[in-house]
């Protein structure tokens, strides 16, 4: 059974990156473009039973941060895996994702290899 | 030190030495009236003492004037009948009159009658050569120039000393011509001291003033000890020189008085003061301490908790409520700087993510393709990549002509 990967990200060019990279593991991608939609997918799953392996969120969203929808989700689940894929370089942000439950903060000027990289480990 | 701790040592020590000042001043100044009182009391009784032997005196020489100036005296002096003798001088008469010695003398200063009564028995006795030298020696008892002169006083004999008093002989008229002198002497021995301790109800001593060393003064006193002090009045002889010493013992009633009044005085100076300390550091714990305790105690969790919101409770209406309010207006003022420091930091965080949003994203989505069309060399991704970078040309567009980020 493939790995669900549900990625939050308000940037469309940056969806198809992802899908285009992580198309190489075997997971299924499903793509959200706010912060609401993503928190709403999150729990239609959990209603059917059914298990997000990843979840990968951006900080600028057009409704809400990635901070509060690491929370939410958290608050939905507790045993939620979440990876901030953030274009911020900032400290101070990583932080702030670390303490709302994120398990892993990644810099977007990493590049997408990089992102493939992380994936691949936490899934496994 | 603890502003109480400080409190406490200040007015304690402040009633201490104020006790200190007002027992040493009231002991000084106690005492003194005290010992001023004892000294014009024994004073006082010393006069007593030395009056009643005055009055002893007069009283022999006002007997003496009754037996000189009388006409059976006059008589007497000239014929020495027995019956004057057999009449008058028998030993009950000296006992009554209480005279030792009675000696006539006639105007050639010859004794025409002498007898001596110990008056203690009413016995006769021998008159002692000494004293008739005495009288022999001092011819100006025996000279009386008129009427009226006599001499009464006291005279040092070996063995005491005596009363003694000398008047002219006349007749019951007080009239002359003189025919002689009476004297009549009066031993001091112990019961006549006896009788003017009794008399004054005081412990009197008679002393001789030539054998032991005494104040010039003619009344002195001089404490003994803290229990015993002594008076000392001098009193002329008949010369007119220092020849007895009353001494008068008394025990220093007023002055032992006046201790136990001091020591009950310095008790209720202690007990007050006491009180008095308890009182100020109540009143001072109440209306300033403990405030400037809680205060500081305010600040102190301000202080810990950094939070500049909190206010302290603001009591009363003196320097103390000021300097809370002080606080408070300070902390409103540091309250309003933090508040402008946070925003100032939310705006350049904001401002960092918005940057790093508008330039990283489309520079990792150009990288991102570029590395795909590198790979795969389909040139689709390096117009997506173009685009990418339009987009980064566009914020620094809308940065440099509107000030602001965007892609719109």
């Amino acid at each position: 059974m493939k790995n669900k990967i549900l990625v939050i990200e308000g940037d469309e060019a940056i969806h198809e990156l992802i899908k285009i990279f992580l198309s190489q593991l075997d997971v299924e991608i499903y793509s959200v473009f706010n912060g609401e939609d993503g928190i709403s997918k999150y729990q239609e799953f959990m209603k059917k039973g059914e298990k997000i392996d990843l979840v990968i969120t951006s900080y600028n969203l057009p409704d809400l941060n990635g901070v509060e929808v690491t929370r939410r989700i958290l608050d939905i689940n507790e045993r939620a895996i979440i990876l901030a894929f953030t274009a911020s370089l900032d400290s101070e942000l990583s932080e702030e994702f670390r303490k709302a439950g994120a398990k892993m903060v990644l810099s977007k000027v990493d590049g997408f290899s990089e992102l493939k990289e992380k994936v691949e480990k936490i899934l496994n | 030190m603890r502003i109480r701790l400080k409190t406490l040592i200040i007015v304690g020590g402040a009633v201490i030495v104020l006790g200190f000042i007002i027992y040493g001043v009231s002991q000084t100044v106690l005492i003194k009236g005290f010992l001023e009182i004892e000294e014009q009391m024994i004073e006082k009784d010393v006069r007593r003492a030395v009056n009643s032997l005055y009055d002893d005196i007069y009283v022999i020489d006002s007997t003496n004037y009754d037996w000189s100036a009388w006409d059976d005296t006059y008589e007497f002096i000239q014929d020495r009948n027995e019956e004057y003798i057999e009449s008058n001088l028998i030993n009950d008469t000296f006992v009554t009159i209480g005279v030792n010695v009675m000696l006539y003398f006639n105007s050639s200063g010859d004794l025409v009658f002498g007898k001596a009564v110990d008056i203690e028995n009413g016995t006769e006795v021998e008159i002692t050569e000494e004293l008739l030298d005495y009288i022999e020696e001092n011819e100006f008892l025996l000279n009386h120039q008129n009427v009226e002169d006599n001499i009464s006083g006291i005279i040092l004999l070996t063995e005491m000393p005596a009363i003694i008093s000398s008047r002219p002989i006349l007749t019951s008229e007080d009239e002359g011509p003189i025919r002689g002198a009476l004297i009549m002497i009066r031993y001091i021995d112990e019961e006549e001291i006896e009788k003017l301790s009794q008399l004054t109800q005081l412990s009197i001593e008679i002393l001789r003033y030539n054998e032991t060393e005494f104040p010039e003064e003619e009344i002195s006193v001089e404490p003994i000890n803290e229990d015993y002090i002594v008076g000392y009045g001098i009193i002329p002889d008949i010369h007119g020189k220092p020849s007895l010493v009353i001494k008068v013992n008394e025990k220093r009633d007023i002055y032992q008085q006046g201790k136990t009044t001091l020591y009950y005085y310095g008790l209720s100076i202690i007990s007050l003061g006491l009180l008095m300390a308890i009182a100020m550091v109540i009143l001072l714990d109440k209306s300033i301490v403990s405030r400037l305790v809680k205060l500081n105690d305010n600040v102190k969790k301000i202080e810990e908790s950094g939070d500049v919101s909190k206010r302290i409770e603001v009591q009363g209406n003196d320097e103390i409520a000021y300097l809370a309010k002080g606080i408070n207006d300070m902390l409103e003022s540091l309250e309003k700087s933090e508040q402008k420091i946070k925003d100032a930091l939310n705006e350049e965080r904001e401002f960092k993510r918005k940057t790093a949003h508008y330039f990283f994203n489309p520079i990792c989505i150009a990288k991102g393709f570029l590395k795909i069309a590198q790979e795969e060399g389909d040139l689709k991704y390096i117009e997506k990549a173009i685009k990418a970078v339009d987009r980064i040309e566009k914020v620094v567009k809308n940065i440099v002509t509107k000030g602001e980020i965007s892609e719109e």
